[in-house]
């Protein structure tokens, strides 16, 4: 396994944010991770990038636990930095530069990877933001950041990539390009969405955090579309009355409101 | 309230900018030895903090009047004094070089009566009164802090007809002694320190809460 | 190299119309400013004089009334003074509009990093600050109470210290994230 969650519990303001959560994550596979607002997807991502430490319970990257100590060792630090990319739910978060090419070049020149500006270029013309090349990243539309975020992330070429709530920020174009583009890409990748519609397009697997911060649900991502319990438990489905259009007919029926 | 550029003269604003710029290579100095790396994103999001706070405006109900909130007060009280002055300077510096609000000569000035003289006296009166009332504290560091920028202010200017005249006597720059400067600027700033006090109450009780 | 030529050419311009006192001088280098403006030259202007015109009102009338009450002429004080602040803050609305403020501050890419995050943050703030003022307009029956402008500007105040503790965690750890504190030295 190339990351292990053992026993993992997480408090967040002195509030529950994950309860013992356990799994892994294999080279190459594409996980999905389903939850409602607030049930902790979005902290186990930090706590995946080892941006916050968990309370209890242990985290392995490639072996290695994710604690203070590795943390803090340099040459480990820097290979874990280069190797799991997290794509922030704010992709206008992750942009601090004056211009979209030092933007993507940062990471290469971070890295001290060859050739940065190249390296740069190519994955700009690979994500659809190279005619962005020298505007400023914080002009852009949020849907513009979230690719310029993507590219910069992509240019360091990580293992492992993070993602929280992808497509909360896009149009429904830059929506199917995502998918495309993630289907046959060979990092590792956890996206974290509440959107039920495209779990099945994000990956094979797929994980459910509930309310109660605990995981319901580790598997197939077609059979949990039909397991009515564990998405409702989850709020990731609901039903309503509403009225057909033809005639008078009232009923109600389980359905998300996402667009397929 | 920003002085415009042309009524401070260089006697003043040459050896106020030495001095702005000394201290701000000290207060950086110390903000990147305490904080190291995350001094920038610290200094860039109070900075913004620190924009956001002077946009606070509060239209009078006579005349037609808005007065302006610098939140110098708040500045001082969570994140101290060398940072509130840093993103008070910058604010000024990008408020006059990005929208052309206030002067360029007397920014120096500005950043040292506004930016240092404010936040300073703030976190003094708080100090001395948190022992009394904590909320008290937290009006008089806010009111204090606009009074004593406003009276620095004043001396400043009313500087000028001192060190700046011509062959006839007649003043250079800002023509006004301290005698009519001093009350003309401190009078209605300490009346605006109300607001600036109310503020500074009100923004801590509302960030205490939610930060629970 | 190309931004030397704007900021010496501006420094210039401003300790020259500081040390001068001919009120010539500031007409002079004014005709200049507007002529370097071109077109927006105008408005430029005109910002220039609505920006200054409150202090510079105040301060000319105050001292046109006290100097001809003492029998002195205040005309060259107001000609000159007046040149002065136009001219300076005409020049410094030029050079705002031709020099982009990071080229300012690019020889130190600590600092330039520092100005690129609060330029990115300006608008938020701006639209927080903005909706926050619509927001108590739409629920108040006719213009906003004093007391309620009040507690609003307190709450403003809260709500932009909140934003900059989350902004501050989401930033450092986006920037941790994507290795920006490896190294030790910035510069």
């Amino acid at each position: 396994m190339l990351i292990e969650i053992d026993g993992l519990h997480q408090a967040h303001d002195q509030r529950t944010a994950l309860w013992d959560i356990s799994f892994g994550l294999d080279l190459g596979e594409h996980v999905v991770l389903l939850g409602c607002n607030g049930s902790g997807k979005s902290t186990l991502l930090r706590l995946l990038n080892g941006l916050i430490r968990p309370d209890q319970g242990t985290i392995r990257y490639d072996g290695t636990v994710l604690d203070r100590r590795s943390l803090k060792n340099g040459s480990f630090v820097r290979r874990f930095r280069r190797e799991v990319a997290l794509l922030f739910q704010d992709p206008a978060a992750m942009l601090f530069h004056a211009t979209v090419a030092d933007e993507i070049a940062f990471g290469p020149r971070q890295f001290q990877l060859e050739d940065p500006l190249d390296r740069a270029r190519h994955w700009a013309v690979e994500v659809g933001v190279e005619g962005l090349w020298d505007r400023v990243p914080a002009e852009l539309s949020r849907g513009e950041q979230q690719r310029v975020a993507l590219a910069s992330l992509l240019a360091i070429e990580p293992r492992v990539l993070l993602l929280d709530e992808p497509t909360a920020s896009l149009d429904p174009r830059s929506t199917g390009w995502l998918v495309e583009f993630l289907l046959d890409h060979p990092a590792t990748v956890l996206t974290a969405t509440h959107n039920l519609s495209l779990a099945t397009e994000l990956g094979e697997r797929a994980l459910v955090l509930g309310e109660d911060h605990q995981l319901h649900y580790d598997g197939d991502v077609l059979a949990l579309r039909d397991d009515h319990d564990v998405l409702l438990r989850a709020n990731l489905i609901h039903s309503h009355r509403h009225r057909h259009r033809r005639g008078d007919v009232e009923h109600r029926h389980y359905h998300t409101h996402d667009w397929d | 309230m920003h002085v415009p550029d042309g009524f401070i003269g260089p006697r003043t604003w040459l050896p106020a900018a030495a001095l702005a710029g000394v201290s701000t290579w000290f207060a950086l100095r110390r903000i990147r030895q305490t904080m190291q790396a995350e001094a920038i994103p610290t200094l860039g999001v109070i900075t913004a903090c620190s924009f956001g706070l002077m946009l606070i405006a509060v239209p009078l109900p006579f005349g037609g009047a808005t007065v302006h909130a610098t939140g110098v007060g708040l500045l001082a009280l969570r994140f101290g004094v060398t940072t509130a002055y840093l993103a008070i300077g910058l604010v000024l510096a990008l408020q006059a070089f990005l929208l052309g609000d206030g002067g360029v000569t007397s920014l120096p000035v500005s950043a040292l009566c506004l930016g240092l003289g404010g936040p300073l006296t703030a976190v003094v009166t708080h100090g001395l009164l948190r022992r009394v009332n904590e909320r008290l504290a937290r009006f008089v560091a806010g009111w204090s802090a606009t009074v004593v920028a406003a009276l620095l202010t004043a001396l400043v200017l009313g500087l000028q007809p001192l060190v700046a005249v011509d062959a006839a006597g007649e003043p250079l720059f800002f023509p006004f002694g301290w005698r009519t400067v001093v009350p003309a600027l401190v009078l209605p700033h300490a009346v605006v320190g109300v607001l600036e006090g109310l503020i500074t109450v009100m923004g801590l009780d509302r960030w205490r809460q939610e930060e629970r | 190299m190309r931004t030397w030529w704007p900021i010496t050419l501006y420094s210039g311009v401003v300790l020259l119309i500081s040390l001068s006192h001919d009120p010539r001088v500031p007409a002079a280098v004014l005709i200049l400013i507007l002529g370097v403006a071109g077109r927006r030259g105008p408005r430029l202007l005109l910002r220039a004089l609505i920006t200054t015109a409150l202090f510079s009102g105040l301060v000319t009338l105050g001292y046109v009334v006290v100097a001809l009450d003492q029998g002195n002429a205040p005309w060259l004080w107001v000609l000159r003074t007046n040149l002065r602040v136009l001219a300076l803050t005409t020049a410094t609305l030029l050079f705002a509009a031709l020099v982009d403020p990071l080229t300012l501050v690019r020889s130190s890419r600590w600092l330039q990093t520092v100005v690129v995050l609060v330029l990115a943050q300006i608008t938020t703030v701006r639209q927080l600050v903005g909706d926050a003022r619509l927001a108590l307009l739409s629920r108040s029956p006719g213009r906003p109470r004093l007391s309620a402008l009040i507690r609003q500007g307190g709450s403003i105040g809260g709500a932009l210290l909140l934003k900059a503790q989350r902004d501050l965690t989401t930033r450092t750890e986006a920037m941790t994230s994507r290795g920006f504190f490896l190294d030790a030295d910035r510069d």
